[in-house]
């Protein structure tokens, strides 16, 4: 069953969205909000020509939203803990939202952590909307206008905060709903943390859109890791606008793994604005039935002697969709830069796709740059082999695709999160229909 | 004495082309039978088809491998019923590790003998011990399937899991081929210390030097898909001598 209906025409769409900035009666930003608003409307919505939404059928998702407001959205009770209880549990800080609105954090935070609802008057959320309002994505101006939740998390110059701050990002609503909410993320210099965020799409039998907006600022000498987990019902559809803004000897390690959802769309933006930052950003989708999910990550480099890594991994079946884009800036100023990029995909069966396009931009002279992506099948002599030492054909098969998962789960710097991630992902990859495969 | 594995008039090949043509052998448990034949004769094709390797059609013939019918059988039931092909090219698996798979791969061919997993124990000891058996590194047993390996080392590892794996029916595919002087010594001592009364081997070379360590009961001559001529270990050394012109005049004016 497909969450995406026929089309909407590009106008119907946009009159829709309108209709929602109209009604929108939202408190606070009012600044950032009003920009949002003209920006969206100068641009409107992207057509299938403009590259950016080229694989995306935007006008699909935007279909069958009802009014776009959530109703009564039903709690999420242990919808999602269960699978996540060690993290839920006393190694973790759990914070969980509703559609954007916090409805639990912890009780006693560390010295030097705060987490407190999105609003314009807290202290920690000056920097609301420095990196979107220069979007150049419809849908994150979109956002800006109309955004009715927002979470920050805010951690003090100095701090180091030992467990992970961990984010329950729940969607659900009792009708079919447009979401939008905002996560802002300040780790001041010097600090250490990490963010571990499962998204999730409550089960529900209607459509439901979460746009959101994260814009995460990463100080000096700060080093923040970032993973996400997106594991949606099948009715739900997610765009993210991760933007992030990374400053002198900043490490910012962050990572989007989609197993869920209709409808996926990552838009990374990473401005490297300091020098000798090192950056890491991965990303593993699997995809099944006609889920598409879109990753699109722009690396700014632009400033000297900063380091960026990037590996894009997807498995795709059925008639999964999978795109990859990934665009790298080096500026003029930014020698002696160290960038990386590789995509690597496996499609099983005929009807599944992925499409890689890396881009560079560099103008600058003195830098080491290397892009690649990949697509093929599972390796049948791999397969071949393994069956002729006793494998059974599925345990085989799961292997292989555990194995081609794995090289990015590696990169995890937190133990629990990885054996979690590993564990799961073996499970969801052993479950794939491979039948068209070789 | 019963038959390890009996072929009859084995016919196999692609779509495009017939590689196997009316092949037959038979093989005796504790035997060490040695195919030798000029390149592209069909060797590695009958190993293939032996380990139940789905590219290749049979289009005729029979395989009975201890009275059962090998074809029917799929390349793990095979592999579970103790056929082992040690690969003329190790495939590498990234990602994919050498013991962990092994041991996974010994545990499915346990539990087809009705035994219970092995403890992690028992499997540490039996890893030490046949690895030295093929002196191969322990740093190889625990990085990825031959990936990285050198030629040799490659060998060596498929050697090192036909020791752990304790199959009965053993297909040795141009193991020599790639190894130095020493670790062709090792590996022959290796195959060596295997052999018994319960177990075969089919030993493919091109070098009559490893059947000088692997010192075989009959040596064949496969030659365009078939067997044209077997005999003992002295054939090797004809070859060796006389190259395979003679064979082929012979075969043709036959
Ligand atoms: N999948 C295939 N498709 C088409 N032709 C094949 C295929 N596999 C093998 N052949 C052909 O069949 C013939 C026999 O190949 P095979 O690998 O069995 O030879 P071999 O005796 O092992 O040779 P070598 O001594 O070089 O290892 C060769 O001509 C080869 O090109
Ligand atoms: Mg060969």
């Amino acid at each position: 069953m497909s969450t995406l209906s026929p089309p909407l025409k590009k106008n119907d769409a946009e009159s829709f969205l309108k209709e929602l900035i109209d009604s929108c009666k939202e408190n606070g930003f009012s600044q950032l909000r009003k920009t949002g608003t003209e920006n969206f409307l100068k641009a409107g919505l992207p057509g299938r020509k403009e590259e950016a939404y080229k694989y995306a059928p935007l006008t699909s998702v935007l279909n069958n939203l009802g009014t776009g407001k959530p109703q009564s959205a039903a709690s999420p009770g242990d919808a999602l803990t269960y699978l996540f209880k060690d993290f839920a549990s006393g190694n973790a800080l759990s914070v969980f939202l509703l559609n954007g609105t916090i409805i639990k954090v912890p009780e006693n935070l560390p010295k030097g952590l705060s987490i407190v609802p999105l609003e314009e008057t807290s202290p920690y959320a000056k920097n609301t909307g420095r990196l979107s309002t220069a979007s150049s994505d419809p849908l994150c101006q979109l956002n800006n206008s109309i955004f009715s939740s927002g979470l920050v998390i805010h951690i003090a110059k100095g701090s180091s905060i030992e467990k992970p701050i961990v984010v329950f990002n729940l969607i659900s609503s009792d009708s079919p709903a447009l979401i939008s909410s905002r996560l802002l993320i300040v780790a001041e210099e010097n600090t250490r943390a990490g963010i571990i965020e499962f998204s999730d799409t409550l089960r529900q039998n209607h459509k439901i859109l979460s746009n959101e907006v994260q814009e995460t600022f990463v100080g000096k000498n700060a080093t923040l890791f970032h993973y996400r987990w997106q594991t949606d019902c099948e009715m739900g559809n997610r765009i993210n606008h991760q933007l992030s803004e990374i400053g002198e000897k900043g490490v910012y390690d962050t990572m989007n793994i989609t197993t869920g959802g209709t409808f996926i769309r990552n838009n990374l933006s990473l401005f490297l604005n300091g020098e000798n930052i090192e950056a890491h950003l991965n990303g593993f989708f699997v995809g099944s039935k006609n889920r598409h999910v879109d990753t699109r990550t722009v690396v700014d480099h632009l400033m000297p002697r900063c380091e960026s890594f990037q590996l894009y991994k997807g498995i795709a079946a059925d008639k999964s969709t999978g795109v990859f884009n990934g665009k790298i800036f080096v500026r003029r100023d930014a020698q002696k830069t160290n960038a990386y990029q590789s995509s690597k995909n496996m499609l099983l069966g005929d009807e599944a796709t992925v499409n890689a396009k890396p881009e560079l931009e560099i103008y600058a002279d003195d830098v080491k740059c290397s892009h690649g992506s990949s697509t093929g099948k599972l390796n049948e002599d791999a397969l071949f082999y393994l069956r002729s030492r006793g494998l059974g054909i599925e345990t085989a098969r799961t292997l292989l695709l555990h194995a081609f998962a794995g090289e990015v789960f590696e990169k995890i710097r937190h133990e629990e999160f990885k054996e979690l991630i590993i564990e799961k992902i073996r499970h969801i990859v052993g479950g794939l229909n491979t039948s068209h495969a070789g | 004495m019963s038959n390890m594995l009996t072929i009859e008039n084995l016919h196999a090949g692609v779509p495009e082309k017939k590689i196997i043509k009316g092949l037959s052998l038979t093989v005796k448990p504790g035997e060490v039978h040695a195919i030798m034949g000029p390149n592209g004769s069909g060797k590695s094709t009958l190993s293939s088809v032996l380990a139940g390797k789905e590219d290749f059609e049979v289009t005729a013939g029979t395989v009975l491998y201890e009275g059962k019918d090998l074809l029917e059988m799929s390349p793990e039931e095979r592999a579970r019923e103790g056929v082992f092909l040690a690969f003329q090219y190790p495939v590498e698996i990234p990602g994919v590790s050498n013991v962990n798979f092994l041991k996974t791969a010994l545990n499915e061919i346990r539990e087809h003998k009705g035994l219970g997993p092995i403890d992690a124990a028992e499997f540490l000891k039996l890893i030490k011990e046949k690895q030295s058996l093929v002196e191969l590194q322990g740093s190889l047993a625990n990085r990825s399937v031959n990936e990285g390996f050198s030629g040799g080392e490659k060998k060596r590892n498929e050697i090192f899991q036909m020791a752990v794996l304790e199959p009965r029916l053993c297909i040795l595919d141009e193991t020599d081929s790639g190894l130095d002087i020493d670790a062709l010594r090792i590996v022959a001592n290796g195959v060596n210390k295997l052999r018994s009364k319960d177990r075969s081997f089919i030993v493919i070379t091109h070098y009559q030097r490893l059947l000088d360590y692997i010192v075989p009961d009959v040596v064949h001559v496969l030659y365009d898909g078939k067997i044209v001529k077997s005999g003992t270990k002295d054939l090797a050394l004809e070859l060796e001598a006389k190259g395979y012109d003679w064979i082929k005049k012979e075969f043709v004016e036959a």
